[in-house]
């Protein structure tokens, strides 16, 4: 597992997307600014535009992008055969991959809270830290339901192109799908839609969510996140390259 | 005797239709084993079984003597069909990458490099390589790591005549000084012949035969080919008075399979019997009609 991993962050740490998506997503942050001060005429603060960080810098949609980049290339370069034939089993690639990648998200995310913090800081001032840290962490938590999705997706398609242009789509889809059904269907007791990644990531995010309800959130996330892991290994653990 | 691969009624399906059907092959320890067969005859399949790639749907493989497992297959390295390579690094970064799965150090690498002729590729991207150079590196990332095995499938496709050469070379010091054993397919015959101590020939799914070198060599025979004007009268006159009958006749060309060191006397009795005779010499059959001759055209 040791030979996996040092083989997946070699490849992390000189994958060019790495470094462009993490870009691309702090350029974003640093656009979104103006917004806020010359249109919607906010006064933020450094802290306040940090917790605001996944909302302005399309986070969720730059991570589909760079998982499916990062996780399809071995497949697309018809290299997993080399690591599969050399006795690495489609268990340890797999977990290899989903930890690389998932670290990869981690420091996207990192980055990015620090970039709109500086960024922020710089225009309105730091601010009070009130809630963000706890925001940040809780909705980096519901972050390993959407990278667990992104990353199933990438694993059972395996080819980059699909796998970006799906996982970009699906998102949306699913929310779209679990509005129809609340409006087919009318369930009394409880709306489809609060049970998706979507209304798990705003509860993380809201200060004055109800326990019941964020534990919910983060129950439904690490559900979520094992059903997507689960059924990419079982793809995975069959798949002939 | 020592079996480095050994398969039991090794079978894949595909569907209804067995790719690989009940193949049982053997290759022991220092062996250059030339895998032959034609497109579709099963070579790549039992070579991706052999290293977990894809699964078998029946038999058993035993790798260094023990059922084959991932710790087996470590010993092993491979190139099979196109070589897997990332294409937006160099040379030394595709090796330096593998080197961290397959072991290998800086050093080896420099000298992986020097021997599959890359060395001056510099900061040239493995996906602007020539195909001769994307298959040389394959082959010096199989090597990564001092394998005891290396199973090649169509290495030298795309080669120069050169490179060709220096496969051949290579892959015969890594036998003769390192023991190393090697299961290698090629359409080339010719080039197989120049290195194989043993081959598997594989037709439809199904392992034909095994054969050694020096089996294959007597195998290969000699026939004298006789051509004239009266084969009729000459088939007659090889039958009767020759006592010689194993013959074949098409044309005005009769190929004799036995009596090839009586030519003088035949071409005596041929030109008694007025058959008309205006050729006669000796052939020898090329491993290239033995293989046809075994696998069909």
């Amino acid at each position: 597992m040791r030979r996996i991993l040092r083989f997946e962050f070699h490849k992390l740490f000189r994958q060019r997307s790495f470094y462009i998506c993490s870009l691309v997503t702090a350029v974003l942050l640093i656009l979104g600014i103006p917004v806020f001060t010359k249109i919607a005429k906010m006064d933020l603060s450094g802290w306040e535009y940090a917790a605001m960080v996944l909302s302005n810098s399309q986070y969720t949609m730059i991570l589909g992008i760079f998982t499916s980049l990062f996780v399809c290339d071995d497949f697309d370069q018809q290299v997993l055969k080399n690591i599969y034939s050399k006795g690495y089993s489609r268990k340890k690639v797999f977990v290899g991959k989903y930890i690389s990648s998932l670290f990869a998200a981690g420091m996207m995310y990192l980055f990015d809270i620090i970039v709109a913090f500086i960024a922020g800081t710089v225009v309105w001032g730091v601010g009070e830290v009130g809630d963000t840290i706890r925001t940040l962490f809780l909705q980096g938590l519901v972050l390993v339901g959407y990278h667990a999705f992104f990353f199933a997706l990438s694993i059972i398609l395996g080819r980059t192109g699909p796998s970006i242009a799906i996982g970009i789509v699906a998102t949306t889809m699913i929310t779209l799908v679990l509005t129809i059904l609340d409006v087919i269907l009318k369930p009394k007791k409880f709306s489809f839609t609060d049970y998706w990644l979507d209304a798990f990531l705003n509860n993380a995010g809201d200060s004055d969510v109800k326990t019941k309800v964020l534990v919910t959130s983060l129950v439904g996330t690490f559900l979520f996140a094992a059903a997507f892991l689960s059924v990419g290994y079982a793809f995975n653990r069959k798949k002939q390259v | 005797m020592e079996y480095v691969i050994r398969t039991k009624e090794l079978t894949k399906m595909y569907g209804h239709k067995a790719a690989v059907d009940k193949v049982s092959m053997n290759i022991e320890k220092g062996d250059i084993y030339g895998f032959i067969g034609k497109n579709g005859a099963g070579k790549t399949t039992t070579m991706k079984m052999l290293l977990g790639m894809i699964f078998p749907n029946g038999g058993t493989m035993e790798l260094f003597g023990k059922p084959a497992n991932n710790a087996s297959r470590r010993r092993i390295g491979s190139l099979i069909e196109a070589p897997g390579i990332y294409k937006g690094c160099t040379a030394y970064e595709n090796l330096k990458r593998f080197s961290l799965l397959y072991g290998g150090d800086d050093k080896n690498i420099k000298e992986l490099l020097e021997l599959v002729n890359l060395a001056n590729t510099g900061k040239k991207k493995a996906g602007a390589f020539s195909l001769g150079m994307k298959q040389r590196l394959g082959i010096a990332i199989a090597m990564l790591g001092n394998p005891e095995v290396l199973v090649l499938d169509e290495p030298v496709n795309g080669l120069d005549p050169a490179a060709i050469k220096g496969v051949r070379d290579t892959l015969l010091a890594l036998n003769q000084e390192k023991g190393v054993t090697v299961l290698i397919s090629s359409h080339l015959l010719g080039e197989l012949a120049k290195i194989s101590t043993r081959y598997g020939i594989i037709n439809s799914g199904v392992l034909v035969e095994e054969v050694s070198a020096q089996e294959l060599e007597s195998r290969c025979r000699q026939t004298l080919v006789i051509k004239c004007r009266d084969t009729a009268a000459a088939e007659t006159a090889l039958r009767e008075k020759l006592g010689i009958a194993e013959l074949e006749t098409a044309g005005d060309t009769i190929t004799l399979l036995s009596g090839i060191d009586r030519a003088e006397e035949i071409n005596t009795t041929l030109v008694n019997a007025g058959a008309g005779v205006f050729d006669l010499h000796t052939t020898t059959a090329d491993m290239e009609d033995y293989f046809i001759e075994r696998i069909g055209r």
